[in-house]
């Protein structure tokens, strides 16, 4: 480090040891678009995590009088066709949604790196097995094929969670076989197999560390497309069912109304757009961390 | 290896693929729990009535006899009949197959439009705010549900301005156009969001290789350098990704055409499901697969074309 070398003058405290804060303040330097991420997504679970209870109306409180109001102090972002509040329910979806996004991202992700570590590092039958798989994943289209995995399992949120699963994992599979076929002839892991390592600890201890990071720069984006699909399974009816507040189907209960109450499809949509933009901060953070560079 | 030959070679390949998803969509669809049979006569038929309608749709034969029905008539270009409409499938497919198809070149055609200049500026102008504002629509792009898009395009373009037809089809190929360009925009944004993001860095990395600095060491004016040699070898890679997104725009139009109320295959899929109409389900699949295999071959094939270094 020049910095040591070049530094004749008595310290306090030595250079590298720097306190959490200032490592903080280095990192938002170097890297605002990670912190903004880190700081978007922290929010937008907060308000997955308190909506529930700031919320102004129970989310399926039915007023026939106060249907289909515009915005107003006492219904901030208005009424749906049954009078319930609308801030209420996009607080109370925020769960759904994010929940739905989150798990059906992490979860895929270990499946994945589990199978494509195995994939790449052994080949042979596994390895056969899995190419087959994604040759015939990649021949549907992403959306038909949820949907014709929901048309045999039936609408709903818990079964859209295993169609997105089974869909998921795959991805992240392909994405660790490759890294971990070029890792495990790299010099640390020829060196972890001179010594003696078990396979185990290879994969474990040395290969997956140094190949995870670009799965977990693609699981943010997961996230963010699977709050999208979610939403947009809600949204024709094959996802989360009545009267559950989620945003996709609440944009398509909004429909009917489209030519005049303009604030039923914006708001859900709004904090779709809101939580997508959060994750895809996070993941452009991240992967400049990846990356080394600053921006 | 010839154009024709690895032709051949990759068509052949595709039939094991094709194979397996036979029958895994004959398998999905003996999968969707309830009887058809009931489903078509009402939970009121008669015992005597569901056990006639069941053997006139083969379902009272083994499933190995099924399928082996299913695929001599797949054979003949036979995809089966709807159960509610009473038409063979493959006349929908015909009827609806056009549309769908017209609607992803459309919207694939008008994300190019939106990506080339956008990438161009924001590589040029890079770390200005122009770039960065550039940057910002990619990332809401990627990040905001195309229906929801779509919706506010029909409520401010359709409903409030009435530019644009709330949804529909026209009655002749120009009137389509214009029927069809709202959804086709919905359906692009999205893509050229990711496209831009690609083919900015694409054209960064390009602008710092060598054959650049040479062009400009000669003395060409930057426009030629920029058109002839910075964009034309980034967009090279920008090839292999639009493949996947026609794909994925394949995909996206399910969506699309069930907000836009557009009768192409999409919006059939969506509604067989709901009416249970299976044979349709099984065979719109089945096509929709089909289409993306013919799709990635056709993009490996252009790759080819752009890139004269790359030997199929």
């Amino acid at each position: 480090m020049s910095t040591l070398t070049t530094a004749p003058v008595t310290l306090e405290r030595p250079l590298v040891e720097r306190s959490r804060w200032q490592q903080i303040r280095r990192l938002a330097r170097r890297n605002p678009t990670l912190v903004v991420g880190v700081v978007l997504v922290a929010l937008v679970i907060l308000v997955g995590v308190i909506g529930p209870f700031v919320a102004p109306y129970a989310p399926n409180l039915q007023n026939y009088e106060g249907a289909v109001q515009p915005p107003s102090l006492a219904h901030v972002l208005g009424t749906d066709k049954f009078g319930r509040d609308q801030l209420s329910r996009v607080l109370f979806g925020a769960r759904i949604d994010l929940a739905l996004g989150i798990v059906t991202a992490l979860v895929p992700l270990a499946i994945g790196v589990a199978i494509g570590a195995v994939a790449g590092f052994y080949g042979g039958w596994v390895d056969t097995i899995f190419m087959r798989i994604i040759e015939i994943q990649v021949a549907f289209p992403f959306y038909v094929l949820l949907i014709a995995i929901l048309a045999i399992l039936g609408p709903g949120l818990l079964n859209m969670y295993y169609a997105l699963i089974l869909v998921g994992w795959v991805a992240f599979a392909r994405l660790i076989r490759g890294e971990v076929l070029v890792a495990k002839n790299l010099e640390y892991a020829v060196a972890a197999r001179t010594l003696g390592c078990s396979d185990r600890r290879i994969i474990l201890r040395h290969l997956l560390p140094n190949v995870i990071g670009p799965a977990l720069i693609f699981a943010m984006s997961v996230v963010v497309f699977n709050i999208l699909a979610g939403a947009a399974l809600g949204f024709l009816g094959l996802g989360v069912q009545p009267p559950t507040p989620e945003w996709g189907s609440m944009v398509a209960d909004s429909r009917e109304f489209m030519t005049s109450a303009w604030w039923l499809p914006a708001f859900p949509g709004l904090a779709i757009a809101i939580v997508g933009v959060a994750f895809s901060v996070l993941g452009d953070g991240l992967s400049n961390v990846l990356r080394g560079g600053t921006r | 290896m010839g154009r024709t030959a690895y032709i051949i070679n990759r068509l052949v390949q595709m039939i094991p693929t094709l194979a397996i998803l036979g029958v895994l969509t004959f398998l999905m669809i003996r999968a969707i729990p309830g009887d058809p049979a009931v489903t078509l006569l009402g939970v009121q038929a008669t015992p005597d009535k569901v056990a006639q309608m069941r053997s006139h749709l083969g379902e009272d034969k083994p499933l190995p006899v099924q399928f082996g029905i299913f695929v001599s008539q797949l054979a003949h270009g036979d995809l089966g009949r709807s159960m509610v409409v009473q038409i063979p499938v493959l006349t929908l497919v015909k009827q609806r197959l056009p549309l769908t198809l017209g609607l992803v070149a459309f919207a694939m055609v008008i994300a190019l439009v939106i990506t080339i200049p956008l990438s161009v500026l924001a590589a040029v102008k890079r770390d200005t705010w122009i770039d960065q504002a550039i940057r910002g629509f990619t990332v809401l792009g990627i990040s905001t549900p195309g229906f929801w898009v779509g919706i506010l395009l029909l409520i401010l373009l359709g409903v409030r301005l009435r530019v644009f037809p709330v949804g529909g089809v026209g009655t002749s190929p120009l009137q389509d156009v214009y029927y069809l360009f709202l959804p086709a925009l919905t359906m692009a944004l999205g893509v050229a969001a990711v496209l831009t993001r690609n083919l900015r860095d694409a054209l960064l990395s390009t602008m710092r290789s060598e054959h650049v600095n040479v062009a400009r060491a000669k003395g060409l004016r930057g426009r030629v350098v920029l058109m002839r040699h910075v964009v034309r070898n980034a967009l090279i890679s920008t090839v292999t990704l639009l493949g996947l997104y026609l794909g994925w725009l394949v995909g996206g139009s399910v969506i699309i055409e069930s907000v836009f109320a557009l009768p192409g295959m999409g919006s059939m899929l969506i509604s067989s499901i709901m009416a249970r109409d299976y044979q349709v389900v099984q065979g719109f699949t089945l096509v929709y697969a089909v289409l993306v295999l013919v799709i990635y071959l056709l993009t490996d094939l252009a790759y080819s074309f752009v890139d004269p270094r790359i030997t199929l």
